[in-house]
């Protein structure tokens, strides 16, 4: 279980953050709504035990984050960060590898090697191991990108924005990855914008607003009209696919 | 690995050519003989040789872990500001006469390096974690204030030099040469460039790490205040004992580990120790070029080193260039 308790960010006099508490358990796949500014991806942040909140604590499986060691809390809670920048033109390969960096010592080679090549198979980037990342199109970097953050076999999987930039086809191929995550015990917590797509994936849903949570529970239970216009200020069409899945349309 | 076997011969072929390189030609029969041709590659030449290569090794070592780090191909070790607060404190030794006492320079060099690591690590970490003037703009903007400062102060220092020929001297001193280095110079300047590299060296995969960005690296669990502090240390042992006993010699960590990036790939990690190899490579060359060029006097190793520099720069960035590879970051 990962925890956020009261946890309170603020930046120069803005509050980020206001008094969240959250419960993520492992095995549910949950997304974070809400408008831009409302806090979601400092919250991720935070979860990921990257920034360290003004007060309030974060906590996983009972154990403080903040009085963890970096690489112990790199083992069990990986992040996907938005808009990942790749700096130097490594082998895709190399860069799936550094998802074993919290491992050093503890793992061996032969190991490693071996959890490299499942992770590059489950984001089917296996074909590109050899090739240098800056050749790869933005949707194949996502994938290789999404290897690395699966070799580190995190307990808990962030990801902020995982869908922006990819064509449909890479995005389903994205969610249908992080529902397979949660199915296999992982605990994945994504930051989506999507409402329709987050509706369909998400176990559980946290809408923000403002540096605050604003509702959260199951998606026909949190994506009602009467929520969204609440918090994205739009008037929304909920309808019901052949699959009784919700399809949502903002509009003025 | 192939490479590295070449990299190594050729250090071991610049480190003859350096040995032999001189105003009197000594045949290799003559090296270990007992007299003045003996002498003189004892005391005059292995020195030499070796200081060129531990120099060169920590420049080209420095400017591939700072590249790493910053994350930009155009870092070197003079954009930190530590080879300019070194080559003040060098010249404020000059200038008060403490140059005379053995150690004087390099002492003063080297307090003057520590201070600029000191505030680097200061400047540079102001922001606190997670502010943009905690990542690489603020440890440029710190360098660069650090070196402006220091670069002003030296040149104050010059313009109210007692005579003329204190001037010359400092001016000598700071282009940069390993003329007539002795055992001494050897034995203050290698324990600190030792220690340098070691921090420099084992940060190697913490470099691979910041090919994600310093959120990517920091989820990674690389620990950025730790990481930033060893490589300030690092660049600062080295390139401070470096500048300490040979003045500034420009130009070795800026293209080294270019060249390198293009043989054996951007891995950063994975040019550090080709990039020492290559830096001491270039170094014993160029300091063997200083000598075989006729003249009354040496040419200083600082200004070969920029003339050969420049123009072999310019071609790598216009191959760069034509590859595309900054033209669409």
């Amino acid at each position: 279980m990962l925890e956020a308790k009261n946890i309170s960010v603020t930046a120069g006099k803005t509050l980020l953050l206001d008094d969240v508490s959250l419960s993520l358990p492992a095995g549910r796949l949950s997304v974070i709504l809400g408008p831009n500014g409302a806090g979601k991806s400092t919250l991720l942040g935070c979860l990921a035990g990257l920034r360290k909140p003004d007060s309030g604590a974060l906590w996983l499986d009972a154990m403080p984050v903040a009085a963890m060691d970096h690489r112990v809390r790199a083992r069990r809670i990986g992040l996907l960060p938005q808009n990942a920048d790749v700096h130097w033109d490594l082998a895709a390969r190399d860069l799936v590898a550094l998802g074993r960096f919290p491992f050093r010592g503890e793992s061996s080679k032969a190991r490693d090697e071996e959890i490299i090549d499942a992770a590059m198979a489950a984001a089917q980037v296996g074909a590109f191991a050899a090739r240098r990342v800056m050749s790869l199109s933005g949707g194949e970097r996502a994938r290789v990108l999404l290897a690395r953050v699966l070799a580190g076999q995190p307990e808990y999987f962030l990801a902020d924005e995982p869908l922006a930039n990819l064509d449909p086809r890479f995005q389903l191929q994205m969610l249908a990855q992080m529902r397979a995550l949660a199915d296999g015990g992982t605990g994945v917590i994504l930051v989506l914008h999507d409402l329709t797509q987050a509706a369909h994936i998400a176990d559980h849903i946290v809408l923000m607003r403002q540096g605050r949570i604003f509702a959260e529970g199951s998606p026909s239970f949190v994506l009602t009209a009467a929520n969204i216009k609440a918090v994205y200020d739009v008037t929304a069409t909920i309808l019901r696919d052949d699959q009784h899945r919700l399809i949502i349309i903002p509009r003025d | 690995m192939k490479r590295l076997l070449y990299l190594a011969l050729l250090l071991a072929l610049a480190f003859v050519l350096s040995l032999s390189a001189g105003k009197v030609w000594i045949a290799p029969d003559e090296w270990l003989a007992d007299n003045a041709n003996g002498w003189i590659m004892a005391e005059l030449r292995l020195p030499r040789a070796i200081l060129g290569m531990a120099i060169g090794a920590v420049l080209g070592l420095s400017g591939a872990a700072l590249q790493g780090y910053l994350r930009n191909p155009l870092a070197d070790p003079t954009v930190v500001g530590v080879s300019s607060c070194a080559a003040f404190g060098g010249v404020a030794a000059i200038f008060f006469g403490l140059a005379a006492w053995p150690f004087g320079i390099f002492v003063c060099a080297m307090v003057a390096a520590g201070a600029c690591v000191l505030l680097l690590a200061l400047l540079a970490g102001m922001g606190g974690a997670g502010s943009a003037s905690a990542g690489p703009v603020g440890f440029l903007l710190g360098g660069m204030i650090l070196s402006t400062l220091a670069g002003s102060m030296t040149a104050f220092l010059i313009s109210i030099a007692p005579n003329p020929y204190a001037t010359g001297e400092i001016i000598a001193w700071l282009m940069g040469a390993i003329t007539d280095r002795t055992w001494d110079d050897v034995g203050r300047a290698l324990p600190f460039m030792a220690a340098g590299s070691a921090l420099l060296l084992i940060i190697g995969r913490s470099l691979d790490a910041l090919t994600l960005g310093e959120t990517g690296a920091r989820s990674v669990g690389v620990d950025l205040a730790r990481l930033r502090w060893m490589i300030i240390a690092g660049v600062g042992l080295s390139v401070g004992a470096s500048v300490a006993v040979s003045g500034v010699v420009g130009f070795v960590g800026l293209i080294v580990p270019h060249i390198m990036r293009s043989f054996i790939g951007e891995r950063p990690s994975a040019i550090l120790l080709p990039s020492a190899a290559g830096g001491a490579i270039l170094t014993l060359a160029a300091d063997s070029i200083v000598r075989l060029i006729p003249g009354p006097s040496e040419i200083r190793l600082g200004i070969i080193m920029a003339v050969i520099g420049a123009p072999f720069f310019l071609a790598i960035l216009l191959r760069a260039n034509k590859a595309g590879r900054f033209g669409n970051a």
